[in-house]
């Protein structure tokens, strides 16, 4: 289990919220701690998970313009890889949300009778996951660049790859990890990059995966928001 | 992650969005003659979604959900708009007629901020129908309320 990363405040108290949504009675938490941490207020913890839950304004007209051709493509594109070999091991590489950042977190919660529950919790790092995909949306858009598609995603491949090895080197082995996918995503990209015709739609495909991942991020409301409507309805009077 | 429709319960993994929508449709009208029974026509329904608001008010998103109609049906007229109100909260309503497979519908949206998430609410009934059940279709969607 790794550690939450100094200033993550934010997701440490998502990950209190997490557990404490699966206590039927939080009138019995004594403590709640996360790796060890204690959280003070359990009450925020709860409306941080409620405002990490919700959909958030990319505040980026511009981008969701360039980008929003892309964003319904997804099944064409695919169709058309299903028939090769390279084609459908692209696909499932883009499909895996390479970009999606967890923090895991160990909570552990006391409750009044003196008994205890530890619960491991992902938390997904909803700020980075979105900048890494903006990043890759745009190395991809660049990717399709005729003959200097290659070097660009060559050249992001590399600088991922390289702050892959500095998050490592520093301790953030999530952080580390996921820059590690980013990397040979755009190096799987790069080396198809001027394959006729795969080429061309295996970006396509993974610039239409990431807008509609961004999309979904933004516009999509998560089954828990839409379970605790009275509490999103008090939160947006308040 | 519990989630509860009528009489159902599922439990829904952890950080999975909800596209779902709730579509309520009304019996056929008993009294259509059997001549015109031949012929497709709508029956009132209504539909409700949920959709993230990525900042925009209720007005700002029938906007967008009206252009999104437009994309299906360009002909798609605007009739009525105003504020629209229930015990969710304050809102916007537009009313649209438009053709799905070239039947001439009329549509009652009305949307209701919350926060970040947005409740839309379609109420569709055949053009013609429209006059006679508009007031019962707009007191179903201001029926709309918390469990």
């Amino acid at each position: 289990m790794g550690k939450v990363k100094a200033g993550s405040d934010q997701i440490r108290l998502i990950a209190a919220g997490k557990a404490l949504r699966e206590v039927s009675d939080r009138s019995t938490v004594a403590k709640i701690t996360v790796d060890g941490k204690l959280i003070d207020d359990p009450e925020a913890a709860l409306r941080a998970l409620q405002d990490a839950e919700a959909p958030v304004s990319s505040g980026d007209s511009t981008f969701d313009r360039l980008t929003a051709r892309f964003e319904h493509g997804v099944d064409k594109l695919e169709g058309k890889l299903q028939g090769s070999t390279t084609g459908r091991t692209a696909m499932s590489f883009i499909r895996a949300d390479p970009e999606r950042l967890q923090r895991p977190a160990a909570v552990e919660i006391s409750f009044t009778d003196g008994s205890t529950r530890k619960l491991d919790v992902a938390v997904t790092d909803a700020r980075l996951t979105r900048t890494l995909q903006r990043i890759s949306i745009v190395a991809e858009g660049l990717g399709l660049t005729p003959l200097l598609g290659i070097v660009f995603l060559g050249a992001t491949a590399l600088v991922a790859g390289v702050a892959s090895l500095v998050s490592l080197a520093t301790g953030d082995r999530e952080l580390a990890r996921t820059l590690g996918r980013v990397s040979a995503k755009h190096a799987l990209l790069g080396a198809v990059a001027e394959v006729p015709v795969i080429g061309e739609l295996v970006p396509a495909l993974a610039i239409s995966v990431d807008v509609a991942n961004l999309k979904a991020m933004r516009t999509a409301p998560t089954v828990a928001s839409i379970v605790n409507l009275r509490a999103l309805a008090q939160g947006a009077r308040a | 992650m519990e989630v509860q429709h009528g009489g159902l319960i599922i439990d829904v993994p952890e950080g999975w969005s909800d596209q779902s929508t709730l579509l309520f449709v009304a019996p056929r009208d008993s009294q259509t003659a059997a001549t015109v029974a031949k012929v497709a026509v709508p029956t009132e329904a209504v539909a409700v979604r949920f959709r993230g608001t990525d900042g925009l008010d209720a007005v700002a998103v029938l906007a967008e959900e009206l252009s999104g109609v437009r994309a299906a049906d360009p002909d798609a007229v605007e009739l009525e708009a105003g504020p629209f109100s229930c015990p969710l909260g304050a809102g916007a309503f537009r009313v649209v007629r438009l053709r799905v497979s070239q039947a001439p519908l009329v549509q009652l949206t009305a949307a209701v901020v919350l926060g970040p998430v947005c409740i839309l609410a379609t109420a569709s009934a055949a053009e013609a129908r429209f006059p006679r059940v508009r007031d019962e279709l707009l007191r179903v969607l201001q029926s709309m309320r918390f469990s």
